[in-house]
């Protein structure tokens, strides 16, 4: 990569665009960003070169269409290292629900003609049809994932994928447990740091938007959770919400417990 | 012209916008044969995805239709929710509200008028080329866009999908000292706030008057954000859980956002809409630095959009240094809530325009249905009237390239929210 | 204690030398003139070397105490961090703050004899106090650095080996667990070399640095010729995250490596020195 400028795209995919602005977000930085790499294609900021060869590709979003397929392999061929940004590429985001339930009837029930909206069978995370070099997790992501994952390709150096668990972040912020201390269903345990524990740091529970941390023991959470009250449907939601394409978090909890009482 | 010119333009791809989509655009011997807006952003069905969960969940899960402005999605839930259970937030986190509202605008605003629009009146295909010639506006719309990420953040925590709303009210109230040093940086801000006005005001804008309806809130005396009734130019005036009986939602078979209609016809919500509806509840001191650009409003100029955004900005920023000197102090800034059963509703200004929430509930507080109609679904009918008769009035004898550029401007002038719109927007022209 | 940088100031790479393979010594200045002249180090002392970004590490300064601009560093190629250290180039800049640590206590060691042992590259951090008691030689006893390394080939610095070696009253011994043939130092850990060190346990200080079983096993052969625990010095090494003695990464029982140390006593950390867990 030494001499010319190494070359980013940021893709987008089905999303709310938040993860890209973990860029636009930077403030000031962002000049030092376009002054730093090439960024040939980010449509939201301007630059249009969606088919061309890149270093690093960003891509933000889940797939839920056939188009969407030829797209992300094109963007793969394309890329050198690639990168996912956010639950709804790593995970499949909120928008993956819809895999759980009876797709015709979600899509008849917002449009009047369904027949002209074709979606794939399953909201799917990028890593289900392309290999991909980095995940980004969060939901969003923020700037300072996005640029210490630039800054070490920039520097020849394998990013650090983060996955220890949101607890020990909290901690070292010296935040009150609200678990211990309240009684509120925390998903902390499970959960992958990198947010900056700002959930516990406001005095409510974590509800996992960073997706799950590794080695988790969620039916042990989920047990616990019962024990605040909380009912099957409950444990359940806990779980599944932004990052409910995780395998991690695929397992019910809710069933766990009732098979363990 | 002479000779009969058929031209096929394809954009796949709009820059500069939130959210995917085309612009489909056949010219047939000077006339425009089709031309569609072309959301193709898969659905995301969320209104669906919240059946079955509780009110709770709402706020943070409405957010994540929006990253540019989650805050408006989050006070629509709130709002609408505490309708239903009967409890209103107190004096100080309705100006809490306020304040993260404020925030939101300040940012949207300050990032659309300088990465997104900017870049077309002064002949730019992108913010990073523009940054090299315009290094200091550019410095100023980072900062400022940042000021109001900040805003967010001392109420939410973070800028994108915070997370300290709940119904209720907040999770935390602000600490004293991080409010202060924000008041003290709003102020130190309200120059460059100043100073924006008058830079887009003088930039060169197409002058391009159009007919057409502007739909915003009015609060009786505050510039609405959270509060009002819906009004119109052309005589509506109602409350808002009236908005389904006046306006309608239908689909089209190119794009994936539903078109909606007042009285079966395009109507304009956003900035210039507000603007042009309540340019007298600006404050003074906004309303003086607008007053020496020379530009009025209610203004017919489509394109007085960027300069209603930056007297946006300045007045948010007013705004909040008003208000945040109250929310700080002890005392609880969240209510217990009781849960029941019924219908709530709620309407409010996102930066974009009219963003209107209606929920059902459960005795416990589950949702049993939802319904969300953001700004851009209601813009997308008066985006393609707008494209016809500005290329109209353009010229469409004019080369290719130059009739795109035009159309893009158009759109983006909207600050179209593809995502919002659950949608996104390549441009296609065919000229044949 | 002098001025610590506790956020990372800007420095500049103005020289790289790779020293062997793996191991890159980087000259570097801080860009901020003014604090490059407060600034000022202890033999031993350590700063944290950010990558913009990717992340920090514990680095010790391996130059001359006595003019501290530029710094030198040394550091091996072993993981992210130090990868991408080593592969700057004149004119990158890296954050830095520092210095950090307690270092040798050189002073204390006035008029003893000095033991310096290390091993592989524990040498970088030791070579301040060699340069400061050859500085100071008369206010010093005999000097005696011995060194080892896995491979012959490891071995840095030579030349000041060589040159150290030539200084009034100085022994230098070096060992290389395996020898190429130019090898002309013993063949075999460093503990080998204690047969030919001309030690006098009653009035010497020993600063160790290395891996730690050698330290281990030189500790034990140092105690077994009578000097007293109280005047052996170590070097510790732990993962480290903020050096401010804050995060607990570094913890070593009751003590942390990045404000207690790096250099301890060994009459303090005798009793979780060597034992599992610490
Ligand atoms: C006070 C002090 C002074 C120091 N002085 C110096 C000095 O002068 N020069 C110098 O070169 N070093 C010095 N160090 C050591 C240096 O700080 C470490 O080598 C450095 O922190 C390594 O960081 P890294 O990111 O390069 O490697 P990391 O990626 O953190 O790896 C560290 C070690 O772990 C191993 N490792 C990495 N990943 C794995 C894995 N997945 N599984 C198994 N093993 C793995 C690596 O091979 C390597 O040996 C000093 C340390 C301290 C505490
Ligand atoms: S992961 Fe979350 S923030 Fe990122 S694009 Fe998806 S919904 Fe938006
Ligand atoms: S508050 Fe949540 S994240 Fe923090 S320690 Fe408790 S369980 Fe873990
Ligand atoms: S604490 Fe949990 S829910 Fe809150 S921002 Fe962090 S990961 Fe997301």
């Amino acid at each position: 990569m030494a001499g010319a400028k190494t070359r980013v795209a940021v893709h987008k995919f089905s999303s709310c665009d938040g993860c890209q602005l973990a860029f636009l977000n930077m403030g000031e930085a962002l000049l030092t960003l376009f002054e730093q790499v090439e960024l040939v294609h980010f449509a939201e900021a301007g630059p249009l070169n969606p088919g061309t060869v890149v270093d690093i590709s960003f891509v933000e979003g889940s797939l839920s269409t056939a188009a969407d397929l030829q797209r992300i392999r094109a963007i793969r061929a394309n890329s050198d290292f690639l990168v996912t940004l956010g639950a709804c590429a790593t995970a499949g985001g909120l928008q993956a629900l819809r895999n759980i339930a009876d797709k015709g009837d979600w899509v008849a029930s917002v449009y009047a003609t369904p027949e002209t909206i074709s979606l794939l069978e399953n909201v799917t995370p990028i890593s289900a049809q392309v290999k991909v070099d980095l995940e980004i997790h969060g939901c969003p992501v923020n700037s300072r994932q996005v640029t210490a994952t630039l800054r070490s390709l920039l520097a020849g150096i394998t990013p650090l994928d983060e996955r220890d668990k949101l607890c020990l972040e909290c901690k070292r912020r010296q935040h009150v447990c609200v678990m211990v201390t309240q009684g509120m269903p925390c998903m902390g345990p499970v959960t992958r740091t990198g947010c900056g524990a700002l959930c516990p740091g406001i005095g409510r529970d974590c509800y996992a938007c960073y997706g799950a941390a590794e080695n988790i023991n969620m039916s042990s959470l989920g047990r616990h959770f019962s024990t605040l009250q909380l009912n099957p449907a409950q444990i359940s939601h806990r779980f599944v919400s932004f990052n409910s394409a995780d395998p991690a978090f695929t397992p019910e909890p809710a069933a766990d417990t009732a098979r363990d009482d | 012209m002479t000779e009969q010119r058929d031209i096929r333009i394809h954009v796949p791809v709009l820059a500069r916008v939130e959210g995917e989509g085309a612009l489909h655009l056949t010219v047939r011997n000077n006339r425009i044969e089709t031309l569609q807006l072309n959301i193709y952003e898969p659905p995301r069905l969320f209104e669906k995805l919240l059946e079955g969960r509780e009110y709770h969940e709402v706020p943070d899960m409405v957010a994540r239709i929006c990253g540019i402005c989650p805050v408006a999605y989050q006070m629509c839930a709130v709002t609408a929710l505490e309708q239903i259970f009967g409890m209103q937030g107190s004096p100080r986190v309705q100006a809490m509200r306020r304040v993260f509202y404020c925030g939101e605008w300040i940012q949207s605003h300050a990032l659309h008028i300088h990465l997104l629009a900017a870049p077309d009146f002064l002949g730019f295909d992108s913010a990073p080329e523009m940054a090299r010639d315009y290094p200091d506006e550019v410095r100023r719309g980072l900062r400022l866009q940042a000021l109001g990420n900040r805003l967010i953040a001392l109420l939410g925590a973070r800028s994108v999908h915070p997370v300290g709303a709940c119904v209720g009210g907040f999770h935390h109230a602000p600490g004293a000292a991080q409010t202060d040093a924000l008041i003290a940086e709003l102020e130190q801000a309200l120059p460059d706030a100043a100073a924006l006005i008058t830079w887009v005001a003088a930039l060169d804008l197409p002058d391009d008057r159009q007919d057409f309806c502007s739909v915003s809130l009015r609060h009786e005396h505050e510039y609405p954000m959270m509060q009002g009734r819906l009004v119109s130019d052309q005589g509506l005036d109602i409350p808002i859980e009236d908005y389904a009986q006046h306006f309608t939602e239908h689909q089209v078979s190119h794009s994936t956002a539903l078109h909606a209609t007042l009285k079966g016809k395009p109507f304009l919500v956003g900035p210039l809409a507000r603007m042009n509806l309540n340019s007298d509840r600006l404050p003074d001191s906004t309303a003086a630095i607008l007053a020496q650009t020379g530009i009025r409003f209610p203004s017919a100029n489509m394109f007085h959009s960027i300069v209603a955004r930056a007297a946006e900005i300045h007045f948010a920023i007013s705004e909040a240094i008003r208000l945040l000197k109250s929310v700080t102090g002890p005392g609880t800034v969240r209510s217990a809530v009781t849960p029941r059963a019924g219908t709530g509703y709620a309407c409010t200004e996102a930066p974009r325009g009219v963003l209107w929430h209606r929920y059902r509930t459960d005795a416990e507080g589950n949702i049993r249905s939802a319904r969300i109609v953001p700004p851009t679904s209601q813009n997308q009918a008066r985006i393609e009237q707008d494209i016809a008769r500005s290329l109209q009035a353009f010229g469409l004898d004019r080369l290719e390239d130059a009739l795109r550029l035009r159309a893009e401007t158009v759109i983006r002038n909207y600050d179209p929210c593809i995502s919002c719109a659950t949608h996104f927007l390549k441009l296609k022209v065919d000229r044949r | 204690m002098s001025l610590a940088l506790h956020g990372p100031a800007a420095a500049e790479i103005i020289a790289c030398k790779q020293e062997s393979a793996s191991i890159v010594s980087l000259t570097l200045r801080l860009s901020d003139r003014a604090l490059a002249d407060r600034f000022e180090f202890q033999p031993g002392q350590f700063n944290m070397l950010y990558l913009y970004g990717a992340g920090e590490i514990p680095v010790s300064i391996s130059s001359d105490p006595s003019s501290p601009d530029p710094l030198v560093h040394t550091i091996r190629d072993v993981g992210r961090i130090s990868h991408g250290l080593v592969r700057l180039r004149p004119g990158d800049r890296i954050g830095l703050r520092g210095p950090f640590g307690r270092g040798w206590p050189v002073e204390d060691a006035c008029r003893r004899d000095v033991i310096v042992i290390t091993g592989g590259l524990g040498c970088a951090p030791v070579i301040p106090v060699i340069d400061y008691v050859i500085q100071r030689r008369r206010d010093y006893g005999r000097l005696i650095i011995m060194q080892g390394v896995k491979h012959s080939d490891d071995l840095i610095w030579r030349a000041r080996y060589d040159a150290w070696a030539e200084q009034p009253d100085t022994q230098v011994l070096l060992a290389a667990d395996v020898g190429d043939r130019q090898w002309n130092g013993t063949v075999g850990p460093v503990t080998g070399l204690f047969k030919q060190a001309q030690l006098r346990t009653g009035n010497s200080m020993a600063f160790l640095c290395g891996p730690e079983p050698m330290i281990r096993a030189c500790v034990q052969q140092l105690l077994e010729k009578g000097l007293p625990p109280d005047r052996i010095w170590i070097s510790m090494e732990r993962n480290m995250q903020c050096a401010l003695g804050q995060c607990g990464h570094c913890q070593f029982g009751a003590r942390f490596v990045c404000r207690d140390g790096p250099v301890f006593c060994y009459a303090d950390i005798r009793h979780l020195f060597g034992r599992k867990g610490f």
